[in-house]
């Protein structure tokens, strides 16, 4: 297994970035979970 | 305990050190600049056809597409009754996976062209099929069978293909700031742009992963997004070609470098995923043309868009026994293979093409060959030969080859399709054995292709003819062929004015091929018709005229090795011998295995006396050369005779005194240098000496030597203290003269059979019994004098013969007195000759 780097904390918006893709498997997730926890959030709020 | 070697290679399809070099002057690619840093870069050679299937399983096998099988974009279905993207099941050699599966060695592959379907190595394969996806949001797209290897890893990777409708402005405005102005009803630009990004995400994202969460040995990710990029947006990069409209110019014009600068990012990535002891590659198949010959309107034939590949793509690597910071040359794609395999000590096919790039290593192990890895038994990670999966039939790549005009959209009548499929698989094969120059095998493919009858286009396949009757100057046929295109080509589009002007010269129609060539050029001025007039003016002996059309075909295409090596034939025949060394050997940077490059470096060589390297450069163009390169093995005895008579001297001098000047007198022991040290003192001129060595038998009015000249080689920082005066230096210690000063050196000139004589007299030994070694190590010593005075600037030199200054004392005292440019006793310097001295002569 390849040594694991640290990434540094990035701000993850739900339009996602270069950066993040840059990042590979890690970024892409990253910025899907953000996606879907905004979704879910919008979702949420037009129940109310 | 030593580090277990790994390797990661990256392919970056068609990057080139063009867009590159100013985006890292720029610090705009700072990962590669890392790697560069700390290893080694330098041009890759690609090959003909410059497709980048068949590159890229060149790469992966050492072998040239003739043998590994992989010979263009499609391939027919196994039961020859439909077409398809190619596929692994093409390539019928061993890959390096293969042989690394076979040696207990783990690999991990991701999108390598092609792999699909994946073989079941040991380790992981993601197929170049994995990123393909339907471009419809709403189509699922299930990963088929034979996708990944192994299969229990698709839930693992499922979700890491980014889907082009993923794409957002936060992903789009840095390569594209002015999208919001895009027409997207009638510009596809953002639907091409958010696939081909979707694709290599994609593909990055596995390969991190699999970098994360696996272990391995050798890695190879291949990436096609600068490719891709450039097939769709080169078109608007700056310079602004004349009809690309200003509007669509000022869109896309940064799309290239952004393109770069996101590899970049991802290499970035990728070297934070690795350790410290694994040997990071980074390689193009070829380069992109970013100049006045990208191709706008792309002829109607199959793989057109190829056209705007370059011959050059990039290589850079670096690791734990890699050199640093060093360019390298001459590699190419068929070296990649050996190499790697060489950095796992494991041994080379001699059935492979390519060779072991030693020069990249800091520490050079020796190379180990076995005859060939396709022979050896046992278990390759390979398809079992029966193993057929239906899921070949691949639409969306296909689609996305038609996309980039690599192949036509299939007819509709299959049959159609098949048929031409053949013929273009049959043609790519042809033309791999003519870029390997091998006509005898190309011939019969391409005979046998000019049979075909419509729909195919057998226009091509004549092309082919008739320059390989032009190569094997068979010249009637080459005018038959000529005509048949003619015939066939009503409308004239195709361009045979090379091979027109070629014909009219095997007719010695000299004047009839220049006119040609010159209305050709007048009309579309580019490298190859500038080159081809040079050539001619080569034939009518006007070497500064072929001079100026060489360096003109240069300003066209500075990377060409054919250009540098005819500018250095008419450099030499203009005696420009320096400058054509140069450019001999700039065509040997680029090309390494081309034998007239290394004899025109020879020639220039020889003509500026450097015999030996002269020799080597012969020596080398005779080995390279497929048949008996008859002029490099006359120019080897030539040379050979010119190495075993004597040197020539040659004083160089402008006689006239330089302030401060150093007078030495050398030359080699016992060839009267204590003689012209009396005569120069007796004459005026000081001597730099501390009087250790007494006068003695050999020499009875004493040596006027100095200690410290003894260690010269090891401390020359006393040398000021020998300003205007005279100091006498044995001829081996003279090239450790420090250039900050003037010399004059007054070289002592002695018959060598009386100088090692008269030595063997002075220490005792029998005069009779002649030390041929000692004799041969003094002539090279005197070659090396002579080639140290013409290069160093500071450095004037004439050369004094001790007979002359015995027998023609007044002679010789007036020439160095000239020489030396002060005035000085003659009467007293010419006092000093005692010819009594002059004792071992025959």
């Amino acid at each position: 297994m390849s040594k694991e780097s640290k990434i540094k904390p990035i701000e993850i918006t739900e339009k996602g970035s270069l950066g993040l893709l840059a990042l590979g498997d890690v970024g892409l997730r990253a910025w899907r979970q953000v996606k879907k926890e905004a979704r879910q959030k919008r979702e949420d709020e037009e129940k109310k | 305990m030593k580090k277990k070697s790994k390797v990661l290679l990256i392919g970056w399809d068609a990057a080139d050190w063009k867009i590159i070099g100013p985006l890292l002057a720029k610090g705009q690619m700072p990962a590669l600049k890392k790697l560069i840093d700390k290893g080694v870069y330098g041009n890759m050679a690609t090959m003909n056809p410059p497709y980048s299937p068949m590159l890229w399983s060149t790469v992966a096998t050492g072998k040239t597409p003739d043998k590994h099988g992989v010979l263009g974009f499609l391939e027919l279905m196994p039961d020859l009754k439909g077409i398809r993207p190619v596929t692994v099941s093409s390539r019928k050699s061993r890959a390096l996976w293969n042989i690394f599966h076979n040696q207990g060695l783990k690999s991990n592959l991701v999108g390598w062209w092609p792999s699909f379907p994946a073989e079941p190595i040991n380790g992981v394969i993601v197929t170049d099929k994995f990123q393909k996806v339907n471009i419809n949001p709403n189509v699922k797209n299930p990963i088929v069978e034979g996708t990944i290897h192994p299969n229990s890893l698709v839930k693992d990777l499922y979700d890491l293909r980014l889907h082009p409708s993923e794409i957002t402005e936060a992903h789009i405005l840095p390569f594209i700031p002015k999208a919001g102005k895009i027409d997207q009803e009638k510009d596809q630009g953002l639907q091409t742009f958010a696939k081909v990004m979707a694709e290599n995400v994609s593909l990055h994202a596995a390969a991190t992963n699999l970098m994360r969460t696996t272990e391995w040995d050798f890695m190879g990710v291949y990436f096609d997004f600068i490719d891709h990029f450039c097939h769709a947006f080169m078109k608007f990069h700056p310079p602004k070609l004349a009809p690309i409209p200003q509007e669509l110019y000022e869109i896309y014009n940064e799309c290239i470098f952004s393109a770069y600068r996101f590899q970049d990012m991802m290499l970035g990535r990728m070297l934070d995923l690795v350790d410290d002891d694994t040997t990071v590659i980074v390689m193009s198949d070829h380069g992109y043309e970013s100049g006045n010959k990208r191709i706008l309107k792309m002829p109607k034939y199959q793989a057109a868009p190829s056209l705007e590949h370059r011959q050059f793509g990039i290589f850079v690597a670096a690791g734990p026994n890699i050199k640093k910071n060093e360019k390298i040359f001459g590699l190419g794609l068929v070296d990649v293979a050996p190499t790697i395999l060489h950095m796992f000590d494991l041994p080379i096919g001699k059935d492979m093409d390519g060779k072991i790039a030693l020069d990249i290593f800091e520490e050079v192990k020796p190379p180990q060959f076995i005859d060939s890895w396709e022979t050896i038994e046992g278990d390759f990670g390979e398809h079992l030969k029966h193993d057929n999966n239906d899921q070949l039939n691949d639409q969306e790549a296909m689609q996305q080859l038609i996309d980039l005009g690599y192949i036509d959209r299939p007819d509709e009548k299959i049959e159609v399709s098949i048929l031409k499929t053949k013929c273009d698989l049959k043609h790519n094969l042809a033309r791999v054995y003519l870029g390997k120059k091998e006509y005898k095998h190309a011939k019969p493919i391409l005979l046998e292709l000019i049979q075909e009858k419509e729909p195919v286009d057998i226009i091509p396949y004549f092309m082919d003819l008739l320059s390989i009757s032009i190569e094997e100057q068979e010249f009637d046929k080459a005018e038959s062929y000529l005509n048949e295109l003619r015939t066939r080509d009503k409308k004239f589009e195709i361009n045979t004015y090379f091979a027109e002007a070629k014909i009219l010269l095997s007719k010695n129609k000299v004047t009839e091929a220049l006119e040609l060539l010159t209305k050709a050029k007048n009309r579309k001025p580019n490298g190859e018709v500038w080159f081809q007039i040079g050539k001619i003016y080569i034939r009518l002996n006007r070497f500064e005229n072929a001079k100026e059309a060489f360096e003109t075909a240069l300003e066209f295409e500075i990377d060409n090795a054919r250009y540098h090596q005819a500018l250095a034939v008419a450099l030499n025949r203009t005696n420009q011998f320096e400058e054509a060394a140069e450019h001999a050997l700039t065509a040997i940077e680029l090309i390494k295995y081309f034998p007239e490059a290394h004899y025109t470096l020879g020639e220039a060589l020889e003509k500026l006396g450097d015999m030996e390297n002269a020799k080597k450069a012969y020596e080398t163009a005779a080995a390279l050369k497929p048949k008996t390169h008859h002029r490099a093995e006359k120019a080897i005895e030539n040379i050979q005779e010119k190495l075993e008579t004597p040197v020539e001297f040659k004083d160089k001098s402008d006689f006239k005194y330089r302030k401060d000047q150093i007078v030495i007198v050398s030359g080699l022991p016992r060839s009267g240098t204590s003689l012209m040290m009396q005569m120069l003192d007796k004459g005026g001129l000081e001597a730099l000496t501390d009087s250790n060595r007494q006068a003695d038998e050999s020499n009875p009015r004493g040596y006027l030597e100095y200690d410290p000249v003894m260690a010269l080689h090891k401390d020359n920082s006393w040398l000021d203290k020998a300003q205007n005066k005279s100091l006498k230096v044995v001829a081996p210690l003279l090239k450790f003269l420090d250039p900050k000063f003037r010399y004059k050196v007054i070289f002592m000139n002695r018959d060598l059979n009386e100088v090692v004589k008269s030595q063997q007299k002075m220490i005792g030994r029998d005069v009779e019994t002649f030390p041929v070694k000692l004799f041969e190590t003094y002539k090279k010593h005197l070659k090396q004098v002579e080639d140290w005075k013409d290069k160093e600037p500071s450095v004037e030199l004439i050369y004094v013969d001790y007979k002359d200054a015995l027998n023609d004392t007044n002679t010789a005292v007036k020439k160095v007195i000239s020489f030396i440019g002060k005035e000085m006793n003659e009467e007293d310097m010419e006092s000093c000759v005692d010819k009594t001295l002059y004792r071992n002569k025959n």
